[in-house]
């Protein structure tokens, strides 16, 4: 298998099927309704919601783990501006009575629907007078504040980019998501090397041109090397600059992947195999975190379907961490 | 003593001291053979002592080959020790995309009765482990599940280390993304239940009497009570 043709296999393996996306859409605009009814009970003024995150932008790989809503309003109770925290338990409890069943996070409130598998991340933001917003930042050890950002702006970027250079430049942020993916897999503590949000940064501070994967990959890793190193400014301009948790880290993984996705370039048909060791086999993972009937196929892998011997599957069982 | 004392004493009729010494002879070989009998069921206590105490392995050997049939050459590096009463199987294996991982494999009793143990490097950060001994183990089925869903010796020792493999993954997966969206039966952990129910209390009784996983004694006292790292060192995990 060329470089091309694992790309665009690779692609179609992190591909959210259709039907979930619409499945998705829907749900994320009827929980929107409710959030902003909640937020007009409370007389707060100018309110509204704007989609957001992968799923706005175009870059979600599957499984689709949550889609992204941010409700706002122009205004904010009096009893929130010094303790933001009460947006989100407000807000949540307004849900709950309409019978959503919610939690909170650190930014946000997670939503779960009781028959599907994803699950709705809504973000409360006010109104900035000049750009963006003020979300609560409310983090377990930390003292609570409001934090500025702009998400619309965010995903605005990547679709302008997606017009401007085609729509290969969000698959692209997909492929480089799976790369993320599989880091933070290895990672004994299961983090990302660096967020989705700062993957999303890098690609639109580097790509500017239209896109092939099998020689944009390893450029972008190559530029990407030497931007994790330093704090890179949000793309949306109001945000804190965007920093890896651990760049040396960080920047050490994206130069080997960087010099073997350019050493699979001159490879030919061998190319599939070291692109596989650079990635390596979402599709394989996904089936088997899913309990799908997995085997071990001739070299020793774990693979989907026929293999030299199938694997038993059961119930996983125990104490929760 | 008048010396006729002697003389009037008759002797006995023929026929009697016969008797006599058959009787003599008799008594005689009843004790060499109760002596013999009771030698026998000594050395054959012995032997029971020794049986009972035995490794399974060696009382089960067909269990043991049974166990290790069609070992394939993936899992070439994996290397056999005897710990205690446990057959301990230690070695590295693949685990897709969450890179390598150390695996111990632990046989505390004859494979078709006694579940195994499987213990991991790396992070014990993980929904499904149990918690009873501080290298942790993994629940990669649940008990009362039919058998076609629990891992048993007809899939070798090889099968275990393939679940195994499957449940590292998935346990890496956890750690990303807090999710398990595979089969599962879920249990609070320890410590957190709102309300202990007599079976609950029960089961933790189990836990805080729980064999070491070398079979020898209670894990408090056995491995439990030895340095963290020598017992990894041991399993093979460090």
């Amino acid at each position: 298998m060329n470089a091309t043709s694992f790309y665009l296999k690779l692609l179609d393996d992190i591909a959210v099927p259709m039907s979930e996306i619409k499945k998705a859409r829907t749900k994320r605009d009827e929980l929107a309704a409710v959030a902003v009814a909640a937020l007009d009970a409370w007389a707060v003024t100018a309110t509204g919601f704007f989609r957001s995150g992968a799923l706005a932008a175009g870059t979600q790989i599957k499984p689709l783990n949550d889609v992204d809503l941010v409700v706002y309003a122009s205004t904010i109770r009096t009893a929130w501006k010094d303790a933001p925290q009460q947006a989100l338990v407000d807000l949540c409890a307004a849900l709950r009575a309409k019978g959503f069943e919610c939690t909170l996070s650190t930014h946000a409130i997670k939503v779960t629907f009781p028959d599907v598998s994803f699950t709705a991340d809504v973000v409360f933001g006010c109104t900035h007078p000049e750009q963006g917003l003020w979300i609560p930042h409310c983090p377990d050890a930390e003292p609570h504040e409001w934090i500025r950002t702009d998400p619309q702006e965010h995903a605005r970027q990547i679709r302008k980019r997606n017009n401007d250079i085609g729509v290969e430049f969000a698959r692209q942020i997909r492929i480089l998501k799976v790369l993320n993916q599989k880091w933070s897999l290895a990672d004994p503590d299961g983090r990302k090397p660096i967020s989705s949000h700062h993957l999303s940064a890098l690609a639109l501070a580097t790509i500017h041109t239209s896109v092939t994967y099998a020689t944009t990959t390893p450029a972008f890793l190559d530029r990407a090397a030497e931007l994790v190193l330093r704090p890179l400014p949000d793309p949306s301009g109001v945000g804190p600059d965007l920093e890896a948790r651990d760049p040396e880290r960080a920047a050490a993984l994206m130069q080997a992947a960087a010099s073997e996705t350019r050493r699979a370039l001159v490879a030919g048909e061998d190319a599939g195999r070291i692109l596989e060791g650079v990635f390596g086999d979402p599709a394989t993972t996904l089936a088997a975190i899913y309990g799908a009937p997995l085997s071990v196929a001739a070299g020793g892998g774990l693979t989907i379907g026929t293999g030299t011997r199938g694997i038993g599957s059961g119930r996983s069982y125990g104490d929760a961490a | 003593m008048p010396r006729n004392a002697t003389r009037t004493r008759r002797r006995a009729h023929p026929r009697r001291r016969t008797h006599r010494r058959w009787e003599r002879k008799r008594l005689h070989a009843q004790r060499t053979r109760q002596r013999r009998i009771g030698r026998r069921r000594c050395r054959a206590a012995v032997r029971q002592r020794r049986w009972a105490n035995a490794p399974w392995w060696y009382r089960h050997p067909l269990e043991w080959l049974a166990l290790e049939s069609g070992f394939p050459e993936e899992y070439a590096n994996f290397r056999r020790r005897e710990i205690g009463k446990a057959l301990v199987y230690a070695g590295e294996v693949d685990v897709g995309d969450a890179g390598t991982r150390r695996l111990a494999v632990i046989f505390p009793g004859r494979p078709s009765r006694v579940p195994p143990i499987v213990m991991a490097d790396g992070s014990k950060k993980s929904r499904h482990r149990y918690r009873w001994s501080r290298p942790t183990s993994l629940c990669i089925w649940y008990p009362s599940d039919p058998r076609r869903q629990r891992w048993t010796i007809e899939e070798g020792l090889h099968g275990l280390i393939d679940r195994a493999r499957v449940h590292l993954l998935k346990e890496a997966w956890w750690r990303v993304h807090e999710r398990w969206p595979s089969p599962e039966v879920h249990h609070e952990p320890r410590g957190t239940e709102r309300r202990i129910t007599t079976s609950e209390r029960r089961r933790l009784q189990r836990l805080d009497r729980q064999r070491c996983w070398c079979g020898r004694k209670r894990y408090a006292t056995c491995h439990g009570a030895i340095a963290a790292d020598v017992e990894l060192r041991q399993l093979g995990l460090a």
